[in-house]
């Protein structure tokens, strides 16, 4: 089970994170545009105010009280109270002109409370002008200013709310997408450490960053898979080739304890028990040599090597052989120049060796084996070819695998490696072996790749 | 002779001694490479059995103490795993020869007899001679009793190895590195096809023989006793 720790998920952090930022400075924003506009706003209340007062004055200074009084009657009586105040009167609340209200003698200019003059329940920006004992009262009221301000901040908290959303809805998403994927990366992984290796990471193709990752990922868990898996065909192989000489062992020596008296008999049996040990011995090496060979370590000594000295190294070697067999072995050194590629010096011989002991064994008395080596366009070749008894064709691919997979299907004194050998070598040099009918008998050639020949 | 047996394993080290000591050789033994270290420093060996594998230091840098100590005693290495690189470090820090565990002591003891020191040759030899057996290094010819025998590039190597050797025993493992390079076990009968082809020719119509099996080890060259 997946536990879902909203601190420990980073993509949802990180979002939450800018989100926050993005909010905090759209907030600030906000309120300085706000209070930039609620400034210019009001100017357009105090402003008339101003301009309405000097009117007021002029009137006075041209015409006097009278005028006065007759000016702010006419405006009372055009004027909605609730949008203007207009009044004129002594200090006392006694009106001379303008509308009902009943402003108090201590009025100051301001931004005052209506029903603090007797007017409507709102605000207005009041300017008292002293004329003599008498005042003029006059105010316009914020009504509709503090409206747009409402209507602004109103806006801006659902502009607000809106993005919240957007965002949630835009990044919540996104957020489970990222979790969903690297849940999936997270879970695959948890289920190769519970030893599931074949598990892989389904890819979304989108090829992104995430997507390049469990690419990456898949192809280390492919390589660990296939080295986990020549571990475990190594350690198969062990007990298959080895559990039955270990059986023997144990018997010879049971043997040996129950015939512990008769000298000449315990002697027998511990020279049999000697022979064992040497053949497990042999078969563990080589099934040693051949995981370190498919571990691909050895590439790192490769070095020059000319097939051509190998083939006649083996030739000198096996040639004595061969004739103790009742066969004939042949090479024709000046057949061919030099072919030199890069190589395992020793473990070459070793393949070839292998080829020809394979030939020698199987192909019968008065067989003729050939050792020959050349060009195949730009890739060199040596092979070892018989005339004996052969593999059907059809068998040919089959008789790598079966011996690969070490079912010994010739009865010989070996280890039953062989081919194994040969094969795991091949595989080091990336070369390519081919068994071929030789009509009659069987060819067994390796083509190596022209990239590590020298020339 | 005497040696030094540098290896933890205290049965393995018991079989190594008391072989030798069935052979008439003294030896001495340290279970962890620094005890041994110090003994190679303070005495005098005819040749070290060093272990790869051994607790605190390895093998390997005991080895290379003794070499930059200027100590030209002959070093046999055993490893456990026999691998090419194993093998290749170990000649490479000084190790005069190297044998692979699980080893019977007949292989240990041949090795370390063709190892072990022998007294210097002033001059390079021209004619080596065993019996009645000569072999002229110079003009590359083979007579015994007055006969020049026909020998082929292979069997002269390995007739002029066993004369090196004249009296020590050589495994057939030995054989196959020297002569052939061989590093690995064929699943013929290479070296005896050879050394038989050889002893026919140098052996076979003579009164004595002077090559001879040794049983469950391998061959050697000498003249009758």
């Amino acid at each position: 089970m997946r536990r879902f720790n909203l601190l420990s998920n980073t993509p949802l952090r990180f979002s939450a994170i800018l989100f926050l930022v993005f909010l905090g400075a759209y907030v600030i924003a906000g309120i300085f545009a706000y209070f930039s506009l609620s400034a210019d706003l009001d100017e357009r209340v105090v402003r008339p105010v101003t301009f309405a007062i000097a009117g007021f004055e002029n009137v006075y200074e041209m015409g006097g009280r009278e005028a006065l009084i007759r000016v702010v009657a006419a405006r009372a009586d055009s004027a909605d109270p609730e949008d203007e105040i207009i009044w004129f009167g002594g200090l006392a609340q006694t009106r001379l002109a303008g509308q009902d209200i009943t402003p108090p003698a201590e009025l100051q200019s301001g931004r005052i409370f209506g029903e603090d003059l007797g007017a409507d329940d709102e605000f207005y920006e009041v300017a008292v002008r002293h004329f003599g004992n008498e005042r003029l009262i006059f105010g316009r009221s914020y009504e509709q200013t503090d409206e747009i301000q409402e209507t602004l901040i109103g806006a801006f908290g659902l502009a607000t709310i809106f993005i919240v959303i957007l965002t949630a809805a835009i990044a919540l998403p996104l957020v489970r997408r990222i979790q969903t994927r690297l849940g999936l990366i997270i879970s695959t992984l948890q289920a190769v450490s519970a030893g599931k290796l074949q598990t892989r990471i389904a890819l979304s193709n989108s090829g992104d960053d995430l997507d390049q990752m469990a690419r990456q990922i898949n192809s280390a868990l492919d390589q660990l898979e296939k080295n986990v898996e020549s571990i475990r065909q190594v350690s198969d192989d062990i007990a298959h080739d080895l559990r039955t000489p270990i059986n023997r062992l144990g018997i010879i020596l049971e043997s040996a304890n129950a015939n512990a008296e008769d000298k000449e008999k315990l002697n027998f049996l511990l020279e049999r028990a000697r022979v064992e040990v040497r053949g497990i011995t042999q078969t563990f090496n080589a099934l040693l040599r051949i995981a370190q060979i498919e571990a691909g370590a050895r590439r790192e000594r490769f070095g020059k090597v000319n097939l051509r000295e190998i083939a006649y190294l083996l030739f000198d070697a096996y040639q004595p052989v061969a004739e103790e067999h009742g066969c004939a072995l042949f090479f024709d050194p000046d057949s061919v120049t030099a072919i030199v590629i890069l190589g395992d010096r020793e473990l070459l011989t070793q393949l070839f060796s292998n080829l020809i002991e394979n030939a020698i064994q199987y192909s019968g008395s008065g067989s003729k084996i050939q050792l020959e080596l050349g060009w195949d366009g730009q890739s060199p070749y040596m092979g070892v070819s018989d005339d004996g008894p052969g593999i059907p064709a059809e068998e040919h691919e089959n008789v790598i695998r079966r011996f690969y997979r070490m079912e010994k299907s010739r009865t010989s004194d070996g280890s039953g490696l062989g081919l194994a050998l040969v094969k795991a070598i091949c595989e080091l040099h990336k070369a390519n072996l081919v068994f071929r009918d030789n009509s009659p008998g069987l060819a067994a050639c390796v083509f190596f790749p022209p990239v590590w020949t020298l020339r | 002779m005497n040696f030094l047996i540098i290896e933890d394993d205290l049965m393995t080290s018991d079989y190594i001694r008391n072989g030798l000591s069935r052979n008439g050789h003294g030896s001495d033994s340290a279970t962890d490479g620094i005890d041994g270290l110090g003994m190679a420093l303070r005495n005098s060996y005819d040749a070290i059995v060093l272990d790869r594998m051994l607790p605190g230091t390895d093998g390997l840098s005991i080895l290379k103490a003794i070499r930059g100590a200027n100590i030209a005693t002959p070093v046999l290495f055993l490893t456990a795993i026999g691998n090419v690189d194993d093998r290749v470090e170990g000649l490479e820090a000084g190790a005069d020869d190297y044998l692979v565990k699980p080893f019977a002591f007949s292989e240990l003891s041949a090795r370390l007899s063709a190892i072990a020191r022998r007294p210097a040759m002033v001059v390079e030899q021209v004619k080596l001679k065993v019996g009645d057996l000569e072999l002229d290094l110079v003009r590359r010819t083979v007579v015994r009793d007055g006969r020049t025998l026909d020998l082929l590039p292979k069997e002269f190597l390995l007739l002029e190895t066993f004369m090196r050797n004249e009296g020590r025993v050589l495994s057939k493992a030995m054989l196959l590195e020297r002569i052939w390079g061989f590093h690995f076990d064929p699943q013929t009968t290479v070296v005896e096809t050879h050394v038989s082809r050889l002893r026919a020719k140098i052996d076979k119509h003579f009164g004595y023989p002077l090559l001879h099996t040794v049983r469950g080890v391998g061959y050697s060259l000498h003249a009758p006793l």
